[in-house]
Formats: C-alpha cells, structure tokens, sequence
C-alpha cells in the first residue's frame, strides 16, 4: 500500500498527464472510445480504473482539443470515433516540449536520491 | 450462473453508475453511462464470451461506478459562470452576436443611401448626402479593418446609384437629322449623334456588375461585424472591444 499522500500525488500526475497520452494516441488517427481505452490501459501503471478515462474524453471534447463523429460498425451499434483537433494539436506540441523538460529535471533529481 | 444472470451484473454496474452520477448534469450524466455501456459491449464482443467470468472481468477493469461518477465529478463543469474562464467567453460571446443595430444601418446607407436619397427633396444633391451619412457611420466604426472601409467606399461610390447613374443618367444618344432638298427629287440628310452608344449586352453588363459588388461587398461587411471584432480601442462604445489575447 502505498502512503497515501504519494498516492493523492501519484493519482493526480497520471490525471494530468493522461489526457496529453490521450492526444497522442489520436494523433496517429483516429480511434473509438473502447480502442483508446485498451490502448491506454495496456501500458503499465498509467490507468488504475479504465472506466475514468471517459469523463476525461467528455472534458477534452467539451475543450474541443477532440473532436468526435459517429460512424456505423460492422458488428453491433454505431460508435462514437475521436479525433484530434488543431487546438488539441497545439496542446499536445506544447505538452511535448513541456514534458521533456520536466521529465529531465525530475530525473535528475531522482538520480541524486538513488546514488545514497 | 447463466448468460441471463451475467447480463443482470451488467445493468445492475450501470445502474449503479447512473445513481452516482445523479449529481452530473443530465446530458453529461446520460452520456457517461452510455460510454460505459458501449464499452462493455465492446469489451464483451472482443472477449468473445458473454459469461459470468467475462462480464467480471470486463467490469472489474472498468473499475468501482463511484470512482468513475467521482472522476466525472472532479471534471470542471462546462462554465456557465463567466468569471472562471476570464476574456475568452467574453470573445465567444461577441462572436455570435451578429451585427448591431448600428452596423447594419451602416452597411444599409452605404449601400442603398443613395438611391434613396435620390428621390428625397434634393434629387442628386441628397443622394450624395444620405450616401455620405453611411460612409461617416461605416468610417468611424471600430467593427471594420481599413481595407473593408475602403471596399465598402469604393465598390461602387453611390452604393447601388452607381450602375443606376450610368445606365439611367448619362445623357442618351440622341441624333437628329438635317435634311436639305436639292433639285426637288433627291434628298441628301446628315447625321448629327450626341451621347455615348452603349450595346445591350453592355448595359446588362454594367447592371449585373455594378448590383452585384456593391451587394456582395455589403455581405462581406455585415459577416465581417458579426464576428464581433472591435479593431480600434478607442471610442467602442461596444462592450466587446477586448482585444484578442495573445
């Protein structure tokens, strides 16, 4: 278990950042809502709970950083396909030059507690 | 356990996930609980199976319906509150207003000024006044950039009396002939043109042409209003004139 302001802390990096992991995937092209989730939740440790990614979709549609069309399946009900938009675009560049930054300061600083 | 009862722990998760999500505004709330049944769906089709195992599994990664519900929750509202998001409503606002009042009996003068003006007291000398009244109001408005006044005066000066002017007004070709007899039999006539000649095809040129800028360059001024821009900050007496950030 792990102590539970990590936890809060942890909980609300991978809130943050999931959203970003969100615009990336779609980047390479649209996807609907189940084949976002699994390839989200496919990768180790970034989603606890697969059902909280959908408010996130509803929040950035409603941000319009994705934008959303509903198309028919082959099998079964129509289905509600994402895509990214030019503001969704913008955020994930600036996300990306963000991140790298960000990711190199920490490591930096993690590297130091490691080598005592 | 059979398939029926594998369907109920289905309805019984989104039942669960709708009573906790009562809070959420209803479309969101409908919205939310019809993602999470598609997407069990959609997991269930891929597992191939419908039975207790698979159902438990499905929803056992989507997660606890109050940790999704919550996470909806945690999701800032859509801001009817205004004061959250600071200018940018302010601009959206703007931006669907449309053209004002103002702007639209701006564009009207400036298009159809002096044809009304014509036929007011003063016949030519009002067109030009009235016609005048718009170019004033179009000019000191802050809603259009130089280059769209400049439209909106030059194409064409008079608005819709321009092609009016030239089809109507420029002197007609009137010929008159001079005839003398010589010797009682043979009669030798000269003739004497003044005004321009102008063929059919020309005037419904000149018709079509000059109706159709000035109209044209009035649609393009009322769109460019409504997009609600105010381009100079001084004298707005509107309250849009928020410049765009950034």
């Amino acid at each position: 278990m792990e102590p539970g302001g990590a936890r809060s802390g942890l909980s609300q990096l991978r809130r943050g950042v999931l959203e970003y992991c969100v615009l990336a995937l779609l980047a390479e092209g649209e996807r609907y809502g189940f084949e976002l989730v699994r390839a989200l939740s496919e990768a180790d440790s970034l989603v606890t709970s697969e059902g909280t990614i959908y408010p996130l979709l509803s929040r950035l549609r409603r941000e319009e950083w994705v934008s959303t069309t509903w198309r028919e399946s082959e099998s079964g009900p129509p289905r509600r396909y994402y895509q990214l938009t030019p503001q969704g675009q913008g955020a994930l560049r600036q996300f990306t030059d963000e991140w790298t930054r960000f990711r190199d300061a920490v490591d930096q600083f993690l590297s130091l507690g490691e080598q005592q | 356990m059979n398939a029926r009862q594998a369907d109920e722990l289905v309805v019984d998760y989104l039942r669960r996930l709708d009573a906790a999500s009562a809070l959420l505004p209803a479309d969101r709330r409908a919205e939310l609980v019809d993602e999470i049944r598609a997407h069990i769906e959609a997991a269930l089709a891929e597992a191939g199976s419908r039975d207790e195992t698979a159902v438990r599994n499905v929803l056992e990664r989507l997660g606890d319906p109050t940790a999704i519900a919550a996470e909806a929750g945690l999701e800032p509202a859509p801001a009817p509150a205004p004061a959250a998001v600071g200018p940018v409503p302010v601009m959206t606002a703007a931006a669907r207003s449309g053209p004002r009042p103002r702007d639209v009996v701006t564009v009207l003068l400036v298009l159809l000024g002096g044809v009304v003006g014509l036929f007011l007291v003063f016949g030519m000398w009002s067109a030009i006044a009235v016609w005048s009244v718009g170019l004033v109001l179009l000019w000191s408005s802050p809603r259009w950039a130089v280059r769209e006044k400049l439209l909106g005066s030059l194409i064409w000066p008079g608005g819709l009396l321009a092609p009016l002017f030239v089809l109507f007004l420029l002197p007609a070709r009137v010929c008159t002939a001079t005839g003398s007899a010589e010797n009682g039999s043979s009669v030798t006539t000269t003739e004497l043109c003044t005004g321009p000649e102008l063929p059919f095809w020309l005037q419904v040129a000149i018709l079509v042409i000059g109706v159709a800028g000035p109209v044209a360059v009035a649609f393009h001024l009322l769109r460019r209003a409504g997009r609600g821009r105010s381009l100079s900050r001084s004298g707005a007496a509107d309250g849009d004139g928020v410049p765009a950030a950034g």
